[in-house]
């Protein structure tokens, strides 16, 4: 099966604010990672300072479905494509999509996560690679 | 009288009733058969007629029998068999003929021959089925009852067939009223025939009544007459639902756009319309959206027309999500769509409408691994506030949407009264400008370059006047970019040039010649030859001439650009940078272009010599040319100040209103002259 990877990053604009707005972007992570396995997407969800940065992977039209969706939302603006790119494997195949905010249980800092949104502009792989890495140690 | 005795007293009433029941259900079903044989056109109108007649037959039939049955006579009775059958082909024939010649298109000719064919039939059905009744006894036949009977049976058919062409609004009600018709011509028929018919009991043989079988023949004969009937039905219903589907689907395709599923140019119309009209009569505002696709014509051409397909697709599924629940979205042409938004009053409330349309097309779209950022211009105008009517609505709507797309596209813009003046100006000015190009309106004036340390002329730069037939003097800031958008632009260019290279010629040896080159033409591969021709034309050498062209001008397509310009430089003519440091700037275009002369803006001339900024950057373009072996002009000199700093800091040339207007050639030719006459003195 010919995986594909988008990465893309957005501003969120979700009406509320402060811990319900978190609550919200949770759930938001919590019902895709429910609904994609059957459409065999998997991915990241990084939350950091208003921003979002994704990373979808699958066959490319379940992808491309997918990011239209995501287009077609309004809960987020200022939607940046950054990379989409024909992969051989998957880079988080354990989840169907990962959720990562800063979150004194897992001990994910603010910084750790705001480093990874510089970079996604820098170098989006070595930006996806942090993101597998920020997970695999919260898992370990 | 003779037919109500007959009817009360020689009839058992429980067959009569079976056989009335029978009579009204048949004849509904009939009749409705019969109407939509008379509204069918075409080869299946024969079917529907064979439908009708075999129902109407039946019908006529199982009641004759089944009243048969129920006649109480004295003496034994028999059925024969070949005829019973005999009166039921009888009857579908002749229904079935009466019918066709019922539906035929002479009205007087279909209704008294039709029907008088039908009720002949359903009177030869019955006294047929009177000879199928084998009794026992002296049969008597009354013929004035006879013959009654048949005037019964034809007068209340041609009544049927009169009733069933003359349709009124109501189907239902004319349905009811056929069916009676019909019912009293099947009854009225019979029982009259039955009036005319008498039996007197043969003395002597006795008569064996055999109730239990005639029951069950009753039965029998009830139960296959209403299996037909039944079928009637079915098909009827079938034939109706499918219809009423394939209408639907009729409708739907009719109204809507196939690609995106949504409302097509058609039902926009109507649409508009009728809110046009909501408007007038209730009050009701709304908001009238043309948006506009901004870069969907190139993803056509690159990636193809499927591709370009689903992608409006897409676009078509987010201006779904885009708009409110219940507000229109239709496609009215290849990349242009219209929303209706209904109820909507505000101006600011259309506005965030807008944005959001215009937020939802600027985001990416994926299709087959491509990705294609399209965007989308949105003309916004509100009724009843920018009009009434439907042609206003989206006349007022289109000037919007063109004011965004001029103003940079991927915006929207809110209809004003200003736009449609603007228009109009506009759309005046581009038929003075075509004119003008026919009839050479257009002059040239020069504006001398003077040495910044000797103050010697050493040329002019050439600068496009438009001075328009009733309307005076048009700036070329107005009129170049509608000379653009027409294409005429080459053409105008290629006039000054020529102009140019002759009044040049007309100078000084020494005297060079500036002439600007927008980037439109700069893009035109012809542009070398055009430069060509005018230098051959007017013999001016090619070293003489400079061509200015602006940063924005490298910006597109830098490769055809740097051809154009290698070509021009190896004809000798030189290249200059205008207006620079103001534009994408990139300091690789000064290695890569040939370029031999910056012309530093004169906003920074301006500033000077205060601004300390400004006197910084001047300075340091003049190192930049230096070291680069370029010249560096400076233009918009207007005051001494800026003059004597100019030339301490290294700017070769200067040029400005302090040195010297525009001004024409003969006044240029003046000029030279009296400053060769006052080095001389």
């Amino acid at each position: 099966m010919s995986l594909s990877r988008l990465l893309y990053v957005s501003h969120c604009a979700l009406k509320e604010q402060g811990a319900a707005r978190d609550t919200a972007v949770r759930e938001i992570a919590a019902r895709s990672a429910k609904r994609n396995p059957s459409s065999l997407l998997s991915g990241a969800l990084l939350y950091v300072d208003d921003t979002f940065v994704q990373v979808l992977e699958g066959p490319i039209k379940a992808v491309e479905r997918c990011f239209e969706a995501i287009c077609c939302d309004f809960r987020h603006d200022d939607i940046k494509l950054i990379d989409l790119i024909p992969a051989k494997d998957r880079v988080f195949p354990e989840w169907s999509m990962a959720f990562l905010a800063a979150d004194d249980a897992t001990m994910k800092t603010h910084g750790d996560l705001a480093e990874i949104r510089f970079l996604v502009g820098v170098n989006a792989r070595e930006a996806v690679n942090q993101m597998r890495q920020l997970l695999k140690q919260s898992a370990d | 009288m003779r037919v109500l005795t007959c009817l009360i007293h020689e009839h058992d009433w429980r067959f009569v009733l079976l056989a009335a029941l029978m009579c009204l259900a048949g004849s509904i079903v009939a009749v409705t058969l019969i109407q939509r044989t008379m509204t069918q056109n075409g080869p299946s109108r024969f079917h529907w007629c064979f439908m009708s007649a075999v129902t109407a037959g039946a019908a006529t039939w199982a009641t004759h029998f089944v009243a048969m049955l129920g006649y109480q006579v004295v003496g034994a009775v028999q059925f024969n068999g070949p005829l019973t059958i005999a009166s039921a082909l009888i009857a579908v024939v002749g229904i079935g003929s009466g019918l066709l010649i019922a539906i035929h298109r002479n009205r007087a000719f279909a209704t008294v021959a039709g029907g008088t064919t039908i009720g002949l039939s359903i009177a030869a059905m019955h006294y047929a089925g009177m000879f199928a009744y084998q009794v026992e006894g002296i049969v008597r036949w009354a013929p004035e009852y006879v013959i009654a009977s048949m005037i019964v049976a034809v007068g209340l058919s041609i009544a049927l067939v009169a009733r069933l062409r003359h349709a009124t609004g109501s189907l239902l009600v004319d349905r009811v009223t056929c069916c009676l018709i019909l019912v009293a011509a099947i009854v009225g028929l019979h029982f009259t025939g039955m009036a005319a018919f008498s039996v007197t009991p043969i003395p002597g043989v006795p008569a064996i009544a055999d109730s239990e079988t005639f029951v069950a023949i009753a039965l029998a004969i009830t139960m296959v007459a209403l299996l037909i009937v039944g079928m009637g039905i079915s098909t009827y219903l079938a034939e109706s639902r499918v219809q009423s589907e394939s209408r639907d689907q009729l409708t739907h395709i009719a109204m809507h756009d196939t690609l995106t599923g949504l409302a097509n140019r058609h039902a926009f119309s109507t649409a508009l319309e009728s809110e046009c009209q909501k408007l007038m009569r209730y009050g009701r505002p709304f908001a009238l959206l043309m948006v506009d696709l901004d870069r969907f014509k190139p993803i056509n051409d690159t990636l193809g027309h499927p591709i370009g397909d689903l992608v409006l697709d897409k676009v078509g599924g987010r201006l779904r999500r885009a708009v409110r629940a219940g507000d229109l979205v239709a496609r009215i042409g290849g990349d242009e769509f219209a929303i209706i938004a209904f109820g909507l009053a505000e101006a600011s409330q259309a506005s965030d409408l807008a944005a959001r349309v215009v937020e939802i097309l600027s985001r990416p779209f994926v299709i087959d691994g491509n990705v294609a950022e399209l965007g989308g211009s949105v003309g916004v105008a509100l009724a009843p506030r920018h009009g009434t009517a439907t042609e206003e609505l989206v006349q007022h709507a289109d000037v919007a949407l063109y004011s965004a797309k001029r103003a940079g596209k991927n915006q929207f813009c809110l209809f004003e009264s200003e736009m449609m003046d603007a228009m109009q100006r506009r759309r005046f000015l581009e038929i003075d400008l075509r004119r003008a190009c026919m009839r050479e309106e257009f002059t040239v004036a020069y504006q001398p370059i003077l040495e910044s340390v000797s103050g010697k002329i050493t040329g002019a730069e050439a600068l496009l006047r438009w001075n328009c037939q009733g309307r005076g003097d048009v700036s070329p800031a107005e009129f170049i970019p509608i000379a653009e958008d027409l294409g005429l632009v080459s053409r105008i260019g290629a006039g000054v040039l020529q102009q140019a290279c002759r009044d040049a010629i007309s100078w000084p040896e020494e005297l060079n010649i500036a002439v600007n080159v927008s980037p439109v033409q700069l893009l035109d591969p012809r542009l070398p030859q055009i430069v060509g021709q005018a230098l051959l034309d007017s013999g001016l050498q090619p070293e003489r001439l400079e061509l200015e062209i602006t940063e924005t001008a490298l910006l597109g397509d830098d490769e055809a650009a740097l051809r154009t310009l290698t070509q021009l430089r190896d004809m000798g003519v030189r290249i200059s940078l205008d207006d620079f440091g103001t534009g994408y700037s990139s300091l690789s275009y000064l290695h890569r272009f040939p370029i031999s002369r910056i012309k530093i803006d004169r906003s920074f001339i301006q500033k000077l010599p205060t601004d300390a900024g400004s006197a910084s950057i001047v300075r340091a373009i003049a190192q930049l040319g230096e070291s680069l072996d370029m010249q560096v002009t400076a233009e918009g000199i207007e005051t001494a100040e800026q003059l004597s700093f100019i030339s301490k800091h290294g700017c070769d040339h200067v040029q400005g209103f302090l040195l010297s207007r525009p001004i024409k050639t003969g006044e240029m030719i003046t000029l030279l002259n009296e400053r060769a006459a006052s080095i001389a003195a």
